[in-house]
């Protein structure tokens, strides 16, 4: 893999279609993905987010970040080629939103508990046990790195309506970032 | 002798009509219940369901064996022998000892290789010379029981994952007609337990496994494009756009070029380690299976840009 100039890096936005591909596995870490996943933590906390893909920079590489920041878990976490191995089969919902869909905020119901597989940062393989919120996160993150959005989730009926609605959220913020350049 | 089949999928369907050709009475046939799929969400009947029906044969569908009263359902009847292949649900321990014989299951590899959802696939995609079919003595763990015979068959550089679906079918035909004529006889069966050693794991294929990867050589790369022609298929970006192969040539030869370059456009060539690979057959989303020289004909490959390249 190429060496990416990661401070030119940016948040993709949908409908970007780098947003709907598939990443590429993880061969090597090399100092190159150090530089990486420190730029996605910079991103993710910058935008007060709980996770990030690598895809969602524009990387199609099979990374994600995340730090839940709630009470009980606060702890950053680096996920490098994640799998997950088992899931329960009960289904819960959560109102999930996206920085790749910002304004945009939906129920998606996913497995509460997982098992995921993955590398870590030096290498090592790794198992993570994950419930409730955490597990929710690590299953939205993946998806990215499938080429799967949050408005994939739905009917092609509702994805028509939400899409809409998200297109008209960026037009208002648009102009309300256009009055206050003009102020 | 009461008989009871599973299964769900066409390789299931072979074997159930060599085991009703050869006049063998089946007194029910388990499958998967009938799924709204395809345009229009139309509900479509498995293809063992359909023949089933068809031969007058009893046909259940019950969705799930955790529930007591779908094992109660089995019990009774107290079957000789259960045969079951791709049937898709997992049978508990209640059901595996309720026949006389058990259950027997048709598996399509050398067991212990390739254990799991997607064994046919499997051995084409990591290169494998021969595969074949197993009967085996079902127990709980997945794929793990008592092999009752083997019969292989050998992959050549042209077996693609569908006719080897169809060879391996009949293979496991004539295994069941086999087994069925010794039990017929009451001859015993001779049982012996799986290696240790050698134990691989087929895993259900997704369409991320799909994405060519030009770093490893081309002939690893050509062995995933037959294992995977139906699904997922064998797919790379170029210019942000998805592009299949559902065949390609391979040339061993060392060279200086980075993995993944396109080192010629007519045909369109690329550099794998050690080695170039040339697609046959490609295919752009929603547009026609073309060969590689009509394909670049309406397509621009650029030598030298990189494939599989982002940022």
């Amino acid at each position: 893999m190429q060496d990416i100039d990661v401070y030119k890096l940016e948040i993709l936005k949908y409908p970007n279609t780098k947003l709907k591909m598939i990443s590429h596995t993880v061969d090597i870490i090399s100092e190159n993905t150090k530089a990486l996943v420190e730029k996605m933590f910079e991103t993710m906390y910058e935008n007060n987010g709980v996770g990030l893909a690598a895809p969602q920079l524009g990387v199609l590489q099979r990374i994600i970040v995340l730090d839940p920041q709630t009470d009980e878990i606060n702890t950053p976490y680096v996920l490098i080629n994640p799998t997950i191995i088992s899931h329960t089969d009960d289904l819960t919902e959560l109102k999930e939103g996206c920085l790749s869909l910002p304004g945009l905020y939906l129920d998606i119901s996913r497995p509460n508990e997982i098992v995921v597989e993955y590398m870590d940062i030096n290498s090592e393989i790794q198992q993570l046990e994950a419930t409730d919120f955490l597990a929710k996160i690590i299953q939205h993150e993946i998806d990215h790195l499938n080429g799967k959005l949050i408005i994939d989730h739905l009917s092609s009926l509702k994805k028509q309506l939400k899409i809409r609605e998200y297109y008209k959220i960026l037009k208002e913020k648009d102009e309300e970032s256009k009055e206050k350049a003009m102020n | 002798m009461k008989i009871c089949f599973m299964g769900t999928h066409t390789f299931s369907l072979k074997i159930l009509s060599a085991i009703i050709e050869n006049n063998y009475q089946l007194s029910c046939v388990y499958t998967k219940a009938p799924k709204a799929q395809g345009r229009g969400h139309k509900v479509i009947m498995s293809p063992v369901h359909q023949f089933a029906l068809s031969n007058n044969i009893p046909v259940r569908t019950p969705t799930t064996f955790k529930k007591i009263e779908n094992q109660e359902e089995f019990i009774k009847e107290n079957f000789d022998v259960c045969i079951v292949a791709s049937y898709g649900l997992i049978l508990p321990k209640t059901v595996l000892d309720s026949p006389k014989h058990g259950c027997i299951n048709t598996h399509a590899s050398l067991l212990p290789r390739w254990r799991g959802a997607s064994p046919i696939q499997m051995a084409i995609a990591s290169g494998d010379k021969e595969t074949g079919v197993t009967l085996m003595q079902m127990d709980e763990g997945l794929d793990t029981g008592d092999i009752i015979s083997v019969s292989t068959t050998p992959i050549t550089n042209t077996t693609t994952s569908q006719n080897l679906y169809d060879s391996l079918a009949d293979i496991g035909a004539k295994l069941i007609l086999e087994l069925l004529y010794k039990l017929k006889n009451h001859q015993v069966l001779s049982k012996k337990q799986q290696p240790l050693e050698g134990v691989t794991y087929a895993p259900i294929l997704k369409k991320e496994q799909g994405l060519i990867n030009f770093s490893q050589t081309a002939q690893e790369i050509e062995h995933r494009i037959r294992g995977f022609e139906n699904f997922p298929s064998s797919f790379f970006y170029y210019n942000e756009e998805l592009i299949k192969v559902f065949s390609a040539k391979v040339y061993e030869e060392n060279h200086n070029y980075e993995v993944g370059t396109i080192v010629n456009n007519n045909p369109f060539t690329v550099a794998c380690k050690n080695s170039f690979l040339e697609p046959i057959i490609m295919q752009k989303t929603g547009k026609k299976p073309l060969e590689n020289k009509e394909f670049v004909k309406g397509y621009k490959f650029i030598i030298n840009d990189k494939i599989n390249y982002f940022v």
